[in-house]
């Protein structure tokens, strides 16, 4: 584990100091991606200047939103946590349950203390009686790190830190899933009969991903939280058969493609943005666009979860949506029959159209399920499964 | 009132259409479809005799 790598004039409104590029699948960590240590970590960023009330202005004065998928303002969640009380949680989701992401693993392996810096700060705020560091089972050097660093600040948390193992799959990096695990039940999404506070009645549980804990990490150290996007590029050979993850930082003025020369990937024919349950857009609408989530809203699209799956040239669109929708169907924690049954039909769908016919039906049965989960799993599938009838269907 | 569903306690054993026949409709895998629009008068008496006859305790007066 060597902090030689690292650059020393790193800034804080940068999150990377370089391009990170992880295999196709797995948490193994890539050569060379050191993790920052306590004392590194404090002579890059020194120490928080931000704590309690002047914390929670700073956030609502920011523009910065959730990096998990759904961008809700981080200052929202939070202002409900304070009026819910002390004595609530804060969850570091490190459950990327998104085939082709890796953005998230590689902030908590290489800058583990910002990422606690965030949920510290948030855990003060709120008055919070634990951290919770959400991560799956298998993802062991990531869980060594985090555990790591949680050891090194031991004698200066105010706080109980302690690591949850999240279940393989999908739906169990949705927040409302998380708080039902924090809570001791099933890791299964519940539906939140008020949407303003997914937790219910009494103290918070406050989820937020590893990326946008170490944004308001460096607000509390005094620095710019949105002046960076993270994605992950993720390529393949097949159909979900990933090869290669590249996690970039894009900074102001960044287009689509410089970000795709960073990592070094050809042209796409299009690419599917946000994650599974994204937004397939065609690679000439995209490469011009600025990787800026308040540009990207104004064209109707979303970041999501920050993922650019490439579909490359000469490969079939509805086929590869087929196969992301088979997917998502196998994801589904099988509770809603919308879901349960929608996703199959609606796969089946988008695959007749590729052979030419099926795509009314594909809108028929998308209406049909649109916003009738208690999770938005289903929604996330209508979307990507609409915008490949308009992208790849003639 | 308001009627709503929580889809993760519904099992979709449609109950539920057969009391409230002009406010829930069933999909073509037996769950119920509404349309979240406010109801009253016999309509409204429709969606509570639904209310009280779902096992699953699925469905609710939006608040």
């Amino acid at each position: 584990m060597s902090a030689t790598t690292i650059d020393l004039d790193t800034e804080l409104d940068h999150l990377l100091a370089r391009p990170l590029v992880y295999p196709g699948k797995g948490c193994a960590v890539p050569l060379g991606a050191g993790a920052e240590d306590l004392a590194l970590h404090r002579q890059l960023r020194g120490v928080p200047v931000l704590t309690g009330a002047a914390f929670a202005d700073a956030l609502s004065g920011s523009e910065l939103t959730g990096r998990g998928g759904a961008h809700v303002p981080a200052a929202w969640k939070l202002t409900a946590a304070r009026e819910a009380g002390p004595g609530g949680t804060v969850v570091i989701n490190g459950a990327e349950g998104e085939l082709g992401s890796a953005k998230d693993q590689a902030l908590l392996q290489t800058r583990p203390h910002l990422v606690l810096e965030g949920a510290l700060a948030v855990a003060e705020a709120i008055r919070a009686r634990e951290i919770v560091i959400w991560v799956h089972e298998s993802a062991e050097a990531t869980r060594a790190r985090m555990a790591d660093a949680v050891r090194e600040r031991k004698d200066e948390l105010g706080v109980h830190v302690r690591m949850l193992l999240a279940p393989e799959g999908y739906v169990g990096g949705e927040a409302s899933a998380v708080i039902s695990a924090v809570r001791g039940g099933p890791a299964l999404p519940q539906f939140s009969r008020d949407r303003v506070r997914p937790w219910g009645e009494g103290p918070a549980v406050l989820v937020h991903n590893a990326e946008t804990h170490a944004r308001l990490g460096l607000l509390a150290l005094g620095g710019d939280p949105v002046a960076t996007s993270l994605v992950t590029v993720a390529e393949s050979s097949a159909p979900l058969d990933f090869t290669r993850r590249t996690v970039i930082e894009s900074s102001a003025g960044m287009t689509f493609a410089d970000v795709l020369a960073v990592a070094g990937a050809p042209d796409p024919q299009a690419v599917l943005l946000g994650g599974m349950g994204g937004t397939w857009v065609p690679w000439s609408d995209l490469a011009d666009m600025t990787v800026d989530p308040w540009e990207l809203r104004a064209q109707g699209l979303s970041l999501g979860a920050g993922i650019l799956h490439l579909l490359p040239k000469g490969r079939d669109g509805l086929a590869e949506s087929g196969a992301i929708l088979d997917w998502l169907s196998e994801q589904s924690a099988r509770q809603c029959g919308p879901c349960v049954f929608g996703l199959p039909a609606l796969a089946d769908a988008v695959r007749r159209t590729a052979r030419g016919r099926g795509g009314d039906e594909a809108r028929r049965i998308s209406d049909l399920i649109s916003g009738r989960g208690a999770c938005r799993h289903p929604d996330g599938a209508v979307r990507m499964a609409m915008s490949a009838q308009e992208v790849f269907g003639s | 009132m308001r009627l709503s569903i929580d889809p993760a306690a519904c099992d979709g054993l449609g109950m539920c259409a057969h009391q409230a026949p002009d406010v829930i409709a069933l999909d073509p895998w037996g769950y119920p479809v509404i349309s979240g629009e406010e109801l009253d008068g016999a309509l409204a008496d429709q969606a509570r005799r639904a209310i009280r006859a779902c096992p699953r305790k699925a469905l609710y007066v939006a608040s």
